[in-house]
């Protein structure tokens, strides 16, 4: 019944998105489709995520994680696996995400224990940001202008700006504010606000080359907002297409991951 | 005229862009100056990794002037101090082979009026294993492994190799129990499969069980204590249907079989859901405790006539059942429930007290508590555990918790206030306050430790 209902409003809100731009040559839904494209390669594949956090301009902490994703055909949304590398004190821990299920496994204690969707949010550089995610899967993007914007490699880019609503429960954040080079289809920025409207923080996503078949950015600078010192970068690296077993997709396995 | 439309123009241009264009440069104005973006190769795995820390903590125990049932022998010192050196390291030989050790050494002195007056040390290999995996979903692990099995926080049913593994811990969460804890030698083969997985483990006897409260000052491997026996664990978990995973779990340890079943859910964003049931017939922990003391040669033969009834063996149940709360702000609340069959009912502590008023078996009665602590099981047949986190409390790397352990009933508590401050990439401390508070014929407030408190300073490598 609730299946039906979320059906129902997502096939209103898609129609009043078409009637409201009956000009546009694409829907937001759209062009949200093709940037998910750009920050997320369609086969099963695998980076190396290195995290530094900054507390006013100095780095004070590194995590470098491995990430497995692979599209889950049953939901749409891809399914993650992360194996932290750095430091060394986390050195094996294990995070599994599929959809609202999640677990996390610590070698330490040899648990491996579930936790809930809340915490995808918890850090400066969530899981939700650390994980690949269809955006297009979880929100419904509105157009809400054109805007010029400027980079983190502080060029003005004529960008589209998508207003993204959660449409759904594994949504990771309330709304979206998401600005997309016209053209390419490459995420310039976003902002991401909690379900009671606050700002979180921003992000600026840079370093574009050539991976995987695509363009696709190989830095992302998450300035916060709640702690105004605070700035973290993400630097992907190591894109590499590989066949990752379903089986690798359950918490029996988070002990076995590998790093590599 | 052309010259109003102009600056009306730049006026509407102005309005509706600055406050947005100041919010942008502000946010990139944060960005702090790095490196240029270059790219780094990406790192290889490496062939060893893992973590050291060493520390040293001291405790101070404030101790009951009278007990209702005295201890055999008074031993509990007022001041502890141990230094100790943790490890864990993981040594990849190639794609398929690995091979996992985890170590912790502790020197111990009981510091009295003059420092120190006793000393004593501890060496616990927690693991020491080889990985196998031939095949993308295929493992087999031999040597000592930590198994854990369940879903319970404070206590597991299904958890059937926890028996008399504890190693030394400064901290009675159960998520520090959980972590400084032996484990079994054992062969074991796990095949992973789309939607679940299947385990079988074989411990085989190494040695005969040793009796409790061995003394600690050993390099021993400790088989004894987690090779007394020939046990066997089957176990299986299968999703069938979207997050309904449950995980069955089948155990022989050469006498009988047991078995359980956990699960768990999510409901909302926010809350888990968990249950875990185990089952299998077994003798009242008098019983077993009284058993275990004469087997291990403790006892002689005449004190079984001391339980209930000669053979109390029956069909008992365990359960844990909670809920864990998660907030944005990073707050975590568990709450579980407990049950135990085979612990102690009101009417046996009520023996309990009674025996050790009237007859001189407090060596004995003290005992059968001790043995429930070693075998990590519940001493009663009801309890409740509540415990509240926060991380990143008031300051960054922060970690503040506390937990109530209640005996159900007789209202008992064990409580528990720990900080954690992590004040560099290297140093960290850690203080914890404990107090065993109930009335005098309570499970908790008649331990002889009223309550204690630690200080801990850490340093990893």
């Amino acid at each position: 019944m609730i299946v039906m209902r979320e059906l129902a409003t997502l096939g209103f809100v898609f129609a009043l998105v078409a009637i409201s731009q009956p000009a546009a040559a694409e829907t937001a839904q759209s062009i949200l489709q093709q940037t998910d494209k750009v920050r997320n390669p369609g086969a099963p594949f695998t980076v190396l995520d290195t995290l530094v956090e900054y507390k006013s301009g100095k780095p004070t902490a590194k995590t470098v994680l491995r990430v497995y994703a692979k599209l889950d055909q049953e939901i749409g949304q891809y399914k993650n696996l992360v194996r932290y590398v750095e430091p060394a004190d986390d050195a094996g821990k294990s995070l599994l995400m599929s959809g609202n299920i999640m677990w996390f496994y610590d070698p330490n204690s040899a648990a491996t224990i579930r936790i809930s969707p809340q915490q995808r949010l918890l850090g400066q550089a969530s899981n939700g940001d650390v994980l690949s995610v269809n955006l297009s899967g979880d929100y419904i993007a509105a157009l809400s202008g054109e805007e010029a914007v400027e980079s983190a490699e502080h060029k003005s880019l004529d960008c589209w700006r998508l207003d993204l609503s959660a449409a759904k429960p594994s949504a990771v954040y309330g709304r979206i504010e998401y600005w997309v080079e016209k053209g390419t289809y490459h995420p310039v920025k976003a902002r991401f606000y909690a379900d009671s409207g606050r700002l979180l923080k921003v992000a600026f996503y840079a370093g574009y080359q050539s991976a995987l078949g695509g363009e696709r950015p190989t830095e992302v600078f998450i300035v916060d907002e709640l702690d105004k010192s605070l700035v973290t970068t993400m630097s992907f690296t190591g894109y590499a297409s590989v066949d990752i077993p379903d089986a690798w997709y359950q918490r029996s396995f988070l002990p076995h991951l590998p790093n590599e | 005229m052309r010259v109003m439309r102009q600056f009306l123009y730049m006026l509407a241009i102005l309005v509706s862009a600055t406050p947005k264009a100041f919010a942008q440069e502000d946010a990139l104005d944060r960005i702090p100056t790095i490196a240029p973006l270059t790219q780094e190769k990406p790192a290889r795995a490496r062939v060893l990794s893992g973590s050291a820390y060493a520390g040293n903590a001291v405790e101070y125990f404030s101790t009951r002037d009278s007990l209702p049932v005295n201890l055999p022998v008074s031993a509990t010192p007022d001041w502890l101090d141990k230094a100790f050196l943790d490890g864990r390291a993981s040594v990849r030989i190639n794609t398929r082979l690995r091979v996992v050790v985890s170590d912790r050494f502790s020197a111990i002195a009981q510091l009295h009026e003059k420092l120190p007056v006793d000393g004593d040390y501890r060496n616990d290999l927690r693991e020491a294993y080889v990985e196998w995996r031939p095949a993308p979903s295929l493992a087999f692990e031999a040597g000592r492994v930590n198994v854990r099995y369940g879903v319970g926080y404070a206590f597991a049913p299904t958890d059937f190799l926890r028996s008399r593994a504890i190693a030394d811990t400064l901290s009675s969460d159960p998520s520090a129990q959980r972590t400084d804890r032996l484990g079994v030698f054992m062969l074991r083969g796990e095949y992973f499969f789309s939607r679940g997985a299947v385990d079988v483990l074989y411990a085989p006897k190494l040695a005969d069980p040793t009796p409790l409260l061995t003394s600690a000052s050993t390099f021993n491997l400790g088989a004894g204590r987690t090779n007394g026996a020939d046990r066997v664990i089957a176990s299986a978990h299968y999703s069938i249907a979207r997050d309904f995973d449950p995980q069955f779990v089948a155990y022989y340890d050469g006498n009988r079989w047991s078995g359980g079943v956990s699960i768990t859910h999510a409901l909302g964003d926010n809350i888990t859901l968990y249950a875990e049931w185990a089952g299998g017939k077994a003798a009242s922990l008098f019983s077993r405790a009284f058993s275990f003391g004469v087997d291990t040669g403790t006892f002689p033969d005449s004190v079984l006539q001391l339980s209930v009834g000669n053979d109390d063996t029956t069909f008992r149940n365990a359960v844990s059942a909670g809920f864990s709360y998660q907030t944005a702000n990073k707050i975590n609340l568990i709450v579980e429930y407990n049950y135990y069959g085979g612990g102690f009912s009101s009417y046996d502590w009520a023996q309990w007290f009674a025996s050790g008023m009237q007859t001189n078996l407090n060596g004995e009665l003290w005992y059968v508590r001790d043995f429930a602590r070693d075998q990590t099981i519940p001493l009663s047949r009801n309890r409740v555990f509540i415990r509240l986190a926060r991380d990143d409390a008031f300051l960054k790397n922060i970690t503040l918790s506390a937990f109530a352990l209640v005996n159900a009933g007789d209202g008992s508590v064990v409580g528990q206030f720990e900080a954690d401050y992590k004040f560099s990439q290297k140093w960290s401390a850690t203080f914890i306050a404990q107090t065993y508070t109930g009335a005098t014929h309570s499970e908790y407030g008649s331990l002889p430790i009223a309550s204690s408190a630690i200080l801990s300073l850490q340093r990893s490598f």
